[in-house]
């Protein structure tokens, strides 16, 4: 045995679930806009489902890096050691907010179909 | 002749044969085309503005090994790697999205010529449904000074209408119909080619674009439909 602190398996999945999310958003922007377009669905109505879409899949990872920001502190806080898998994880999820904010952030105001 | 002259001239002379030519699209004969230019143009300096930058950098390190160490690496990597980036990307894109904004084909007050752009395995059939007796032709004729709204579909596999000098690509996709605005400031001939590879016949899938006065378009849309 050369590890003993076992590593909360949440972890891994911290570490998947922002860009997961992140391509997620990404293809169901891309999926509503040619669904929209194809079936003549009314602007004002597909504008908001996209824009619906952008903050859900925002505030999702907003909850996901949070957790992981606060779990770091409480680690932080009773001088236990982070896991570099978690410290990893809270990078990848505030990095793939910041890109999912960036990418859906149009679908506010480009035109949606032609 | 020295050996730098060698690889270098040759390479330069055929970096900027690329920039006029029939098919160039930094030799820009209408507004659409233009746009696109100008957003190389953008990107282009751009580029060499970064580069030149981080060329110094690399410079002064080899020059004076340490230089920049008293800055933690850590706001090299905020700064220069994540900030730096950011804000070059934002603009750019931001850029991007404008100018691609204007080059959709918006409604107009004044409805521009619509015409009709056929891709079948290996050819183009050119329709005029303004004029609606006029059988389809193999050079596509467009009157020059104004926008024009080209139909572009497809009658087997997926290919592209590409005119370089006039605006920027678009997919010929069977079963659906793209529309692209063009425009050519001048009448002349121009150059279009397929850019969606199609099959073996693929390179030979050219055809001619000619812009004519107004006057000229419409006397030859009369002629073409009467045979
Ligand atoms: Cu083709």
């Amino acid at each position: 045995m050369m590890e003993t602190t076992p590593v909360p398996p949440r972890h891994m999945l911290v570490l998947i679930m922002g860009f997961g999310l992140w391509s997620a958003a990404f293809v169901a922007l891309y999926a509503v806009n040619a669904i929209g377009c194809a079936f003549a669905w009314p602007t004002v109505v597909q504008r908001w489902v996209m824009i619906g879409l952008a903050v859900i899949c925002s505030a999702a990872l907003l909850g996901v890096a949070g957790w992981s920001i606060v779990h770091w502190r409480r680690a932080a806080h009773a001088a236990r050691p982070v896991p570099s898998l978690a410290r990893i994880g809270t990078f990848t999820s505030v990095a793939a907010l910041a890109a999912t904010i960036f990418v859906s952030a149009p679908s506010f105001f480009v035109s949606m179909c032609m | 002749m020295r050996p730098q002259a060698i690889i270098f001239g040759p390479a330069i002379a055929l970096l900027l044969g690329g920039c006029s030519g029939a098919l160039s699209t930094l030799d820009a004969a209408g507004p659409a085309a233009a746009a696109i230019a100008d957003l190389w143009w953008v990107m282009f300096w751009a580029s060499v503005v970064l580069f030149l930058f981080v060329a110094v950098l690399l410079w002064i390190v080899w020059k004076r090994p340490g230089a920049g160490s008293t800055i933690a690496p850590l706001r090299w990597i905020v700064w220069g790697g994540i900030a730096m980036p950011g804000l070059l990307l934002t603009i750019l894109v931001g850029y991007a999205l404008l100018m691609g904004e204007r080059l959709l084909p918006h409604a107009l007050a004044e409805p521009p010529t619509r015409v009709v752009a056929h891709g079948v395995m290996w050819r183009w059939q050119f329709s005029y449904p303004g004029a609606a007796d006029v059988a389809s032709t193999p050079i596509l004729h467009i009157p020059a000074g104004e926008p024009v709204d080209v139909v572009v579909t497809s009658g087997d596999v997926i290919h592209s209408f590409w005119v370089p000098r006039l605006a920027g690509k678009i997919d010929a996709i069977p079963g659906h119909e793209n529309t692209i605005r063009i425009q050519a400031d001048r009448p002349g001939v121009y150059r279009g080619v397929c850019a969606e590879f199609c099959g073996t016949g693929h390179t030979d899938m050219r055809f001619t674009i000619e812009a004519h006065e107004r006057e000229a378009f419409e006397t030859l849309m009369t002629e073409l439909a009467n045979g």
